[in-house]
């Protein structure tokens, strides 16, 4: 069994993340497996491997993309598998995936540029200010904004605009954290809080002109409240049974989901800090010769959440 | 069968964004000159596939066509005739000229780039690979390159016509540009582009849908 993991140089420029792949690397090796980082330039070497572990940064226009599709066709493991990388990498699509399974979330109204008074007026009324306007690619909280009256609307949108249409518009949902519920093979497989800045309202956000992460805080993830379990993984059945991060809000006791990220994050002491066992889980996963099954996009099974 | 066309068209049932607003049953089909992804062309198929719908084109043929090593492995195994392709992520002094370059960027759709001499080869890879942070798709330039604009597998270009006709076949993808390299008098695919809006013959693209939609 070998597994080639796809990475580009900046995985490795922060400590943390660098010594999570070494862990994946050496749990691989303890359970006899054969782990080797590649590169973009070993692309033509995917054949070689028995599955595809993706940890450089997934959108159908990167490179990852590519070595995933490349790998999927193959019929090799690959984790992100193609269908997850296309469903999660756009917030357009997961708006679309979160409405038409019933899944919460915070209102939100697809936007196309439409800047007629009539419109504005049914956006502005049904989101209230102050609202949130969201690139489809955005990634780790960047080309996310707030917009606090009409003239930010204008100026945020037309920017985002530029560059990929509709967009994104979300009621403002203010919370002190959002969970990280992270799902394998659609289990729980780790679970934190991601809180917000001081200051801050999303992740990491700039505050008094510096850029500024929230604090982890792990939690074992059989702690892991009941409905919030049901909830996230009736959203990944939606998607597939790969690798994924939920992130999700909790106010008064209801859950809302954001977003459900392929790709997840893994810092060494962050998630990892109490479900240690999540690098054997996920390694035996890419070892065991299943490919990643796509979910069906709609899952009408009326769970309660 | 619902029928949303980018273009104004009496016989579409949606536009685009009206579209991904409905929750459309059946089979759907997408005709747009623009699928990139990030584009209405694109979220139309996704928005149709979310819904639980057979969709033409899909979302993973649509980014198989604008990958270009994702085009050629397929293409290939589907019996195009292509030309073999090889991917570079910095400037590689092996690399065989003539050649002709395509990007692998998220940043680039009209990248087709003839590269005859070695230091437009260095200024070129700088260039499409974005200064080596992504692969560049480097084939042969062994013949003349020429467009074909497809319409439903046709073409106005003679010599791509068979292969014009095998590519919607196998991509389903209604309109796009083909770059083929037409070596000994027979036309090799290379690459596929989005077209400009100016490029399509909507008419003959009206004619289609219209036949389409009375086959239903």
């Amino acid at each position: 069994m070998k597994i080639g993991c796809f990475v580009e140089k900046y995985c490795f420029h922060l400590k943390d993340e660098a010594q999570a792949l070494e862990l994946f690397k050496a749990t691989a090796e303890a359970r006899g497996y054969g782990f080797e980082f590649i590169y973009k330039q070993d692309l033509d070497r995917i054949p070689e491997f028995d599955a595809i572990f993706i940890r450089a940064n997934t959108d159908p226009m990167n490179t990852a993309y590519v070595v995933s599709r490349l790998a999927d066709s193959l019929g090799l493991v690959v984790i992100d598998d193609p269908h997850s990388i296309r469903t999660c990498s756009s917030k357009v699509v997961l708006d679309g995936l979160f409405k038409q399974n019933g899944i919460p979330s915070p209102k939100s109204l697809l936007f196309d540029g439409d800047y007629g008074p009539e419109n504005l007026e049914h956006v502005f009324r049904y989101l209230g200010f102050p609202l949130v306007v969201k690139a489809p690619y955005t990634k780790f909280s960047s080309h996310v904004e707030k917009a606090h009256d009409p003239a930010e609307f204008r100026e945020i949108s037309a920017r985002y605009l530029k560059n990929a249409t509709p967009i994104v518009l979300q009621e403002f949902m203010p919370t002190p954290f959002d969970w990280r519920v992270g799902v394998l093979d659609n289990e729980v497989l780790y679970l934190c809080k991601y809180l917000m800045p001081r200051g801050g309202w999303k992740i990491r956000s700039v505050v008094d002109g510096r850029q500024v992460w929230g604090d982890t805080v792990p939690i074992f993830r059989r702690n892991i409240p009941k409905r919030l379990e049901q909830l996230a993984i009736r959203v990944s059945r939606c998607v597939g049974d790969g690798l994924y991060g939920l992130d999700v809000k909790e106010v008064d006791g209801q859950y809302y989901v954001i977003e459900i990220n392929d790709n997840p994050s893994f810092y060494h002491g962050q998630e990892d800090a109490k479900d240690r066992d999540l690098y054997e889980k996920i390694v035996d996963r890419l070892a065991s010769g299943r490919p990643v099954r796509p979910g069906s996009y709609r899952v009408n099974e009326g769970l309660p959440y | 069968m619902t029928i949303v066309v980018s273009e104004d068209d009496d016989e579409a049932d949606y536009s685009p964004f009206t579209f991904l607003r409905s929750s459309a049953k059946g089979d759907v089909l997408n005709v747009s000159h623009d699928y990139r992804y990030q584009k209405m062309g694109y979220y139309v198929s996704m928005h149709a596939e979310l819904c639980g719908n057979a969709v033409t084109p899909r979302c993973a043929d649509i980014l198989d066509t604008h990958r270009n090593p994702l085009l050629m492995t397929r293409a290939a195994r589907a019996g195009i005739p292509c030309l073999p392709y090889r991917l570079v992520s910095q400037h590689d002094r092996n690399v065989a000229l003539p050649a002709l370059c395509f990007a692998v960027n998220p940043y680039t759709c009209n990248s087709v780039t003839e590269v005859k001499s070695e230091s437009r080869m260095v200024r070129t890879m700088k260039s499409l690979s974005i200064n080596n942070r992504y692969p560049v798709s480097v084939q042969p330039l062994i013949g003349d390159v020429r467009e074909a604009v497809q319409v439903f597998g046709e073409t106005a270009v003679p010599e791509a016509r068979a292969i014009a006709r095998r590519f919607f076949e196998e991509f389903r993808v209604p309109i796009g540009k083909l770059i083929v390299q037409i070596v000994d008098g027979e036309a090799r695919l290379s690459h596929f582009e989005p077209v400009q809006r100016r490029e399509v013959d909507w008419g003959l693209v009206r004619d289609r849908v219209r036949e389409l939609a009375r086959a239903q």
